[in-house]
């Protein structure tokens, strides 16, 4: 557990509801999510792909564009205020200096046509008055070289495509973290990196969080990432958090049978070969054609019964702090238990 | 090296290096050593696994072993037959024999076509059937893959990924393959569809005896399906040994590092384990370093890393390393 | 930067020398030949010609290959020749009649990217909004009319109804620039109508594509503004096709505007070329021919020149 954790919650979403319309069908991308992230935590959103988890961290910073997407509901508290109500120039202020974001392609994500210093600078601009280019241009060689990049007052002047990749994720997070943010959400920093950088890239976010005081609110497809450095970890499947708690909860004793089929589906290297790969059966859920009143799991659950498909399953407290929405939690649970993994 | 009788394919000494050409005549200024030199030989019913990071030439390998580059050179011993002394002729019904499926399964797959006629395509090269046959074959074989045949009728567009890596591997089954070289089939897909397709896989190994050259970068998974791992860097081979010896007793520092790095979905485990943070990234293969491969990020390198390159041999039966600091037996040479 | 401007005049010298044999080629294969039409229109006139008398003063009884030479031998030395039916060297033509095709020309391209760019930023900003479909529709239609029926139907009617004729008498853009644009402003505007509907689609759909890329979200992200999202990061990345675009116009323009100088009774080079075209004045034809594949190339070297400007991952080589 992070000493830099203190009590009270630096975010709290609360029945967030974000939507997508084409064609004439909605597609809820979120559907009734609530969650908090406390100061100074390191949280994980783990889910697979259209499970919702980026789409949520985009409702939070008010980056869903209307058409097609639009936030139907919901309370968004980040530092005492609702983010929903507040106006759309308080909100740019806030992003990128209080909430900051980091995306999946480092390739992508920075302007090829400006330098990497111009970018920096710009955002520490955006939301200090008064601050010259130079001194800007100043500081983002002072976060360039926290992230360890060498040489950091020649590199400001370079472009992104004269950075590698861990080299550009790594600008981002000297980006992103530029203003000192409270919050800083990572959707999936690592996945289009190698699996030495990763590691280098996972370090340097970690260590930049804790010299700030940042909660990092890191989304990503990897349960192995989230085990190493999470304080929490809350489990998505479409549109919904389906478990939550901390590390240990979900990792040692999960409730939710989605959750025990991730844990086992992914292969150990700490395990014999023959321990065998548990594997989900059928396809995520599509959310356009998914009903509102029932688990989205079930149809790939093998503990699914009657009710699965007729009534949502509300959350309820597995152990204190540890949330889950299934109804079959306890006998999934004591078959977790004996099978002993 | 440790070529025994029943050996499916033997690959002695494979380079595939690319020229890199500049101006307007096309002048030679150097080449990616994408391959630089690799031995390995695979038993009838097993899997190689090769495993690296992007720029290690580890697709490049499965590239050369079914001769889809014109830069290979090397020995490709097939069933006992060397590809170099064929004729266009055998080699093309010997390729029927080996077949590839890759990563991006959209990719290789035709879009105006439905997954039945793709697969009956195959079917039809190499067996003389008729239409309805190779249809009712095309059904069977999407059925295998767990594909319901319901959708035989159904587009590539209108299937998920997982699905259409399904279709891909039905495709390569249709030519009747002995060896299928699998180029990060899993590597797109989400963890629960991911288990899916390695599962199947191993299914249909164990069902037609069928001998795999698994290509990834995921060390967790490449290890599950393999029997062997080759673990790759800038072009050649860091260490090669049996999948289980390589998690217990790994010998090369990049291979440890590779451990490292992979991820552990249990807490205990994970923080316990030895942390290995490699400094910098993989160098560009145009512009290898002198010397080791690794020793520009290696936290082991000494002077004679950097003067000249270590070979790989066996330090113990049936483990091979390419490191200056491991020594005979294993030991590491403080 | 400036080796690479040297090198690439350089590679002009073979390119222009193509373009020299292919024309003075296809001039010689053309059925009649500058001394037909001389002998001709002599005839009509009623003078007696000797026709081999005109052929040796014409320069024309010596072998193909020989007059090729004799041409580019002067060339080198930076004559052109001299008109076979006009009493002027083909140098003095052109440096009278250039000026003339080049302000249109550019005015014409000044006009464009003037409307285009801000607007078809804006189109893209407000995409399916009225203006939005109102600048697109406007586009298409400008697309779509060909540019002689625009000349004409501006030509006659505010004659007839207003008495009023843009200026048909030459003036020099330094003597007299108010006598100047009155000529230029109305037939370079409608030259300009065609290439900036197309221009206002293609940066629309540039700057739309742009807005959907990962590093526009990213400056969503930081804070910035509608305003600096679209000048900062969205412009100057969508200009890079948009430059390739217009670069590849550029010699279409010159060469479309043969009809408006016609219309307007413009002195340019089109009008020029098209009666030397006429009347086979080999020299007119080549020297005209030549200049103008000079400054096309000229141009697609500036063009080039902004794409690195525009792009750093652009390597000139």
């Amino acid at each position: 557990m992070d000493d830099n954790i203190r009590g009270d919650s630096i975010l709290e979403v609360r029945h967030l509801r974000t939507s997508f319309f084409a064609d004439g069908s909605e597609l809820r991308a979120v559907d009734d999510m609530s969650y908090s992230v406390r100061r100074g935590e390191f949280c994980a959103i783990i889910g697979e792909s259209g499970s919702g988890k980026s789409v949520s961290a985009l409702s939070v910073m008010r980056l869903i564009s209307y058409p097609p997407g639009f936030i139907k509901g919901g309370e968004i508290i980040f530092d005492g205020r609702d983010l929903m109500g507040v106006s759309d120039k308080e909100m740019q202020s806030i992003r990128g200096s209080e909430i900051s974001m980091i995306f999946q392609e480092p390739g992508t994500a920075l302007n090829p046509v400006m330098t990497i210093g111009a970018q920096i600078a710009e955002n520490i601009r955006l939301h200090e008055k008064g601050v010259s280019r130079a001194e800007a241009e100043k500081r983002a060689a002072e976060l360039l070289a926290l992230v360890d990049i060498p040489n950091p007052e020649t590199r400001i002047r370079d472009y992104p495509h004269q950075f590698s990749g861990g080299m550009k994720q790594r600008a981002m997070i000297a980006m992103a973290m530029s203003c000192r943010p409270k919050l800083l959400f990572a959707d999936e920093p690592t996945t289009a990196l190698d699996v030495t950088v990763q590691a280098q890239v996972l370090e340097q976010m970690n260590d930049m969080r804790r010299r700030f005081g940042t909660s990092l609110v890191l989304i990503t497809h990897n349960l192995g990432v989230v085990a190493r450095y999470a304080d929490s970890v809350k489990i998505m499947y479409g549109g919904r958090i389906v478990e939550s708690g901390t590390t240990d909860d979900i990792f040692l004793s999960p409730a939710h049978p989605y959750t025990m089929g991730l844990i086992r589906a992914v292969p150990r290297l700490d395990l014999p070969r023959s321990h065998g790969l548990y594997t989900i059966r059928g396809e995520p859920p599509d959310m356009s054609a998914t009903p509102p009143d029932c688990c989205p799991f079930y149809y790939r659950c093998p503990y699914e019964y009657e009710r699965c498909r007729t009534e949502r399953p509300a959350d309820e407290e597995a152990s204190p702090g540890h949330v889950c929405a299934c109804f079959r939690r306890e006998l999934a649970a004591a078959d977790w238990k004996e099978a002993g993994t | 090296m440790s070529e025994k009788q029943g050996d499916l394919l033997v690959v002695r000494g494979l380079k595939v290096h690319f020229p890199v050409t500049r101006g307007l005549l096309k002048r030679t200024v150097g080449y990616v050593k994408a391959v630089d030199g690799v031995s390995f030989s695979i038993p009838r019913g097993e899997t190689l696994g090769i495993v690296g990071e992007s720029g290690s030439g580890k697709s490049t390998v499965g590239n050369g072993v079914l001769r889809a580059t014109p830069y290979a050179v090397g020995d490709v011993i097939f069933d006992g037959v060397n590809l170099a002394d064929m004729s266009k002729a055998e080699t093309r019904r010997l390729r029927r024999r080996m077949q590839v499926v890759m990563q991006d399964p959209y990719a290789s797959l035709d879009p105006r076509m439905n997954v039945r006629d793709l697969i009956a395509e195959g079917v039809r090269i190499h067996r003389s059937m008729t239409k309805a046959e190779a249809a009712a074959r095309a059904e069977e074989l999407l059925e295998l893959v767990g594909i319901r045949r319901a959708f035989a009728d159904r587009f590539p567009h209108e299937f998920s990924g997982g699905q259409r890596q399904r279709i891909c591997i039905a495709r390569a089954l249709a030519m009747e393959p002995e060896f299928i070289v699998c180029d990060e089939v899993v590597s797109a897909l989400d963890v629960s569809i991911q288990a899916q397709v390695v599962t199947l896989l191993m299914e249909l190994q164990r069902l037609f005896g069928l001998t795999y050259m698994f290509i990834g970068h995921d060390l967790s998974v490449v290890r599950y399906i393999s029997n062997t791992i080759a673990v790759m860097y800038l072009g050649k081979f860091m260490e090669l040994t049996e999948s289980e010896t390589l998690y217990e007793t790994p010998l090369h520092p990049y291979t440890r590092a590779l451990i490292s790095a992979a991820p552990i979905p249990d807490p205990r485990v994970d923080r316990a384990r030895e942390r290995i943070l490699l400094k910098g990234e993989i160098p560009n293969p145009l512009d290898p370093p002198p010397g080791c491969r690794f020793c520009t990020r290696c936290p082991y390198a000494q002077d004679a890393c950097r003067e000249s390159e270590p070979a790989l041999r066996e330090v113990v039966p049936g483990h091979f390393v390419a490191c200056r600091r491991v020594g005979e037996g294993g030991q590491w040479i403080g | 930067m400036g080796k690479y401007i040297v090198k690439r005049i350089l590679l002009l010298i073979p390119t222009v020398l193509v373009v020299c044999v292919l024309t003075f080629a296809m001039m010689r294969m053309l059925p009649g030949s500058a001394l037909d039409f001389m002998v001709k229109r002599l005839t009509a006139a009623g003078q007696n010609v000797d026709v081999e008398t005109l052929r040796v003063r014409l320069g024309l009884d010596k072998p193909a290959v020989t007059q090729f030479f004799i041409w580019i031998g002067g060339v080198m030395r930076g004559d052109l020749g001299n008109s076979l039916f006009q009493y002027e060297s083909v140098g003095g033509i052109i440096a009278r009649e250039l000026p003339v095709t080049l302000e249109l020309g550019f005015l014409e391209l000044f006009w464009t990217i003037l409307f285009s760019v801000p607007l078809g930023l804006w189109c893209a900003a407000r995409q399916d909004g009225i203006p939005d479909y109102t600048f697109r529709v406007f586009a298409i239609i400008f697309m779509a009319i060909p540019t002689f029926l625009v000349a004409s139907v501006v030509l006659v009617y505010p004659a007839a109804w207003w008495g009023y004729a843009p200026n048909i008498k030459y003036a020099g853009l330094f003597q007299d620039f108010r006598a100047n644009m009155g000529m230029f402003l109305v037939p370079s505007i409608i030259g300009a109508l065609a290439q900036t509907g197309m221009q206002l689609r293609m940066v629309r759909t540039c700057c739309l594509e742009t807005m959907r890329t990962d590093f526009v979200r990213t400056a969503w992200a930081k804070g910035c503004g509608e305003g600096r999202v679209l000048v900062r990061h969205v412009f100057r990345n969508s200009m890079i096709p948009v430059v390739t675009v217009i670069g590849g116009s550029v010699a279409g323009v010159f060469g479309g505007n043969v009809i408006l100088e016609n219309l307007f009774n413009i002195p340019g080079v089109g009008q020029q070329l098209i009666t030397a075209l006429d009347q086979r004045d080999y020299t007119v034809i080549q020297g005209c021919v030549l200049v103008m594949a000079v400054i096309v190339m000229l141009i697609n070297l500036i063009v080039d020149i902004c794409y690195k400007w525009l792009d750093p991952r652009v390597e000139l080589d």
